[in-house]
């Protein structure tokens, strides 16, 4: 198979500045957002990247696409280390991959018109003449599923879902490989949600497209991803085929996320049992030695290989 | 006793020269104790329904029309203001989906809390402080001490609602309604917001409304459901038939939309254009 986008040991802290005692003291507060994170996008693949709010899933789509510097670590995009690169050596790089973000309303520049937006990225890397960037940007909006009428309107003028797809056009906009979703459907309706995801499992067909989907919600990522990658405060602890991890998911975090999705049958309501975080870290997963194929020691606590595509975080007996 | 009753609301708001009818012809009856779900795509009429219990209607641009609006058995269509005054708190509360613009960024989170309190019981200020006090232990907050004292942009979202929550109960109201209270949040403290609501309602018997576009949520949650749909209702029926039977195409649409229940990469039942059209024009 081939790996695309290639994650290696990645880890971002942040310092976090507490007043004058800080700034002037040597040892700084520093909170670990990303701690040793190991993550592959294969070829035509979509990779789930699940977690709560502050488990660093947003922290590690940023890095991945260069608009986070990681604190150490290697990015490697399509066999080449942009870990380092200057912002001008990354402009070629940038072609290749793009982001789509949750919040449409606030990425969008609400006073250029949506011709104006699909139409800036081709203007920032000099290609196509006027024309064909006029007629390239109404392609765009057919393809996301907008009418070409649209291409004179401003953001303000469309709603939540019809500007993802705007956000969604202007990312294809330079024919990228690997696309960066970050919650793009979270803020969404469910009949608009299930229009974006459609949308995204056509295009990702289509132009053969690697997706890395960051998401808070499981059952959204089991009809569009192949694999997932479970996050909880800034390291991965489980990951694998889709089905797998519904099926047969080891670690408690995992067990919790898979727990809180709302059942569709008013018959099997239960009484939850929320487990804190505490629980999540003292009862980390235990394998017998005949268990574990392969072991991943990137961190003070290892990932192990418990299937062909089924990784955990836990100890051996 | 009939906590609400509805007898054909009609909503319009006038927009320049047009009419926009947000409901129409709306009945419907809700018991003390009872759990009543509404469910609709955003722009179905399922919010302003329920804001024009609490009058929170009051743009000169909105004509409410009804034959009977009554709440706790105060009828809201003639003195209104009075009356209102009444609803609030004690016998209606409402919890609101935004929970960081619903707070008063100014004023610390317990602040706001004592000053309903104060408004509507007749007590002092240390006696609300203590009771508001309970109220977030009630919610389940940790350290309520210290959270008294913080303002809305200290807390979490799921902290906020869960104050919203305290908030909302402070006058023990016999109706809580609850507007899209979990769609900001996480799934694992959506999990637990709903869990807290559904468990203070048997507790204090009251009766709750909860709206959303989220059938899981009402799975998990109520008793009867109510499916809205340009302005009207489309389904009114028990919980359990709407999952098993649902009759309208548009909820059995809205519960094929739902991703995720069932293995493998798929595309997801998509609500067309001629499907939509042909209920308007059933409408």
């Amino acid at each position: 198979m081939n790996t695309v986008l290639d994650l290696k040991n990645i880890s971002k802290h942040f310092i976090i500045n507490k007043g004058l005692k800080n700034i002037f003291s040597q040892q700084k507060e520093k909170f670990i957002a990303v701690d040793k994170v190991n993550l592959k996008l294969e070829s035509k693949k979509v990779l789930g990247l699940v977690g709560e709010s502050g488990s660093g899933k947003s922290t590690c789509g940023l890095m991945a696409m260069r608009l986070l510097n990681p604190s150490s670590g290697n990015i490697i995009l399509e066999n080449n280390n942009i870990t380092t690169l200057k912002n001008y050596e990354l402009k070629s790089y940038r072609k290749k991959m793009q982001i789509i973000f949750q919040d449409s309303y606030s990425s969008l520049n609400p006073m250029m018109t949506l011709a104006q937006i699909i139409i800036e990225p081709f203007v920032i890397h000099n290609l196509h003449t006027l024309n064909e960037r006029q007629e390239l940007a109404k392609e765009l909006l057919n393809k996301v599923g907008l009418d070409k009428t649209y291409h004179n309107r401003y953001p303000h003028e469309l709603s939540g879902g019809e500007r993802q797809r705007v956000s969604i056009a202007r990312a294809l906009a330079l024919k990228p490989t690997i696309l960066v979703a970050d919650e793009p459907t979270s803020a969404l309706d469910v009949c608009v949600k299930a229009q974006v995801i459609n949308l995204l499992h056509d295009l990702q067909e289509e132009m053969g497209l690697s997706i890395l989907f960051i998401s808070h919600e499981l059952n959204v990522l089991r009809s569009l991803a192949d694999t997932i990658s479970v996050m909880y405060r800034g390291r991965i602890v489980e990951e694998g085929d889709t089905e797998i991890i519904f099926s047969n998911a080891k670690h408690p975090y995992t067990k919790s996320l898979l727990d809180a999705i709302p059942s569709l049958n008013p018959n099997n309501r239960k009484k939850r049992n929320f487990i804190s975080a505490e629980e999540i870290e003292t009862n980390i997963p235990k394998f017998s030695k005949d268990d574990v194929i392969a072991n991943i020691h990137s961190h003070h606590k290892q990932l192990i290989q418990i299937n062909e595509n089924h990784f955990v975080e836990g100890v051996v007996n | 006793m009939n906590i609400v009753s509805i007898k054909n609301l009609n909503i319009t708001f006038k927009q320049h020269e047009n009419l926009v009818h947000a409901v129409r012809n709306i009945s419907l009856d809700l018991s003390e104790g009872e759990s009543l779900g509404i469910v609709g795509e955003s722009g179905s009429g399922k919010s302003v329904t329920f804001m024009s219990l609490l009058g929170l209607i009051n743009s000169p641009n909105a004509i409410i029309n009804a034959d009977k609006l009554e709440v706790g058995g105060i009828d809201l269509l003639t003195n209104q203001k009075k009356q209102l005054a009444k609803i609030r708190g004690k016998i209606a509360s409402m919890v609101f989906q935004d929970s960081m613009t619903s707070f008063d960024p100014l004023f610390t989170v317990g602040y706001q809390i004592i000053e309903t309190i104060l408004t509507h019981k007749d007590t002092n200020k240390e006696e609300a402080f203590k009771e508001a006090l309970q109220l977030l232990k009630k919610v389940e907050i940790q350290n309520p001490e210290k959270v008294i004292n913080y303002y809305p942009h200290q807390l979490s979202g799921g902290m906020l609602q869960r104050a919203m929550i305290a908030m909302a109960l402070s006058c023990e109201p016999k109706l809580l309604i609850a507007d899209e209270p979990t769609t900001a949040l996480d799934v694992t403290v959506q999990a637990q917001i709903l869990q807290l609501i559904k468990d203070l309602q048997l507790e204090k018997n009251m009766s709750l409304i909860m709206i959303t576009h989220d059938l899981g949520v009402i799975a998990e949650t109520v008793d009867r459901v109510i499916v809205m749909y340009g302005g009207q209702i489309m389904e009114n029926s028990n919980v359990y038939e709407i999952f098993d039977q649902p009759k309208h195409p548009y909820t059995k649409a809205l519960i094929d939309s739902i991703p995720g229940q069932e293995p493998g990469k798929r595309k997801l039942k998509e609500i067309t254009q001629i499907e939509r059209d042909s209920w308007y024009a059933s409408l």
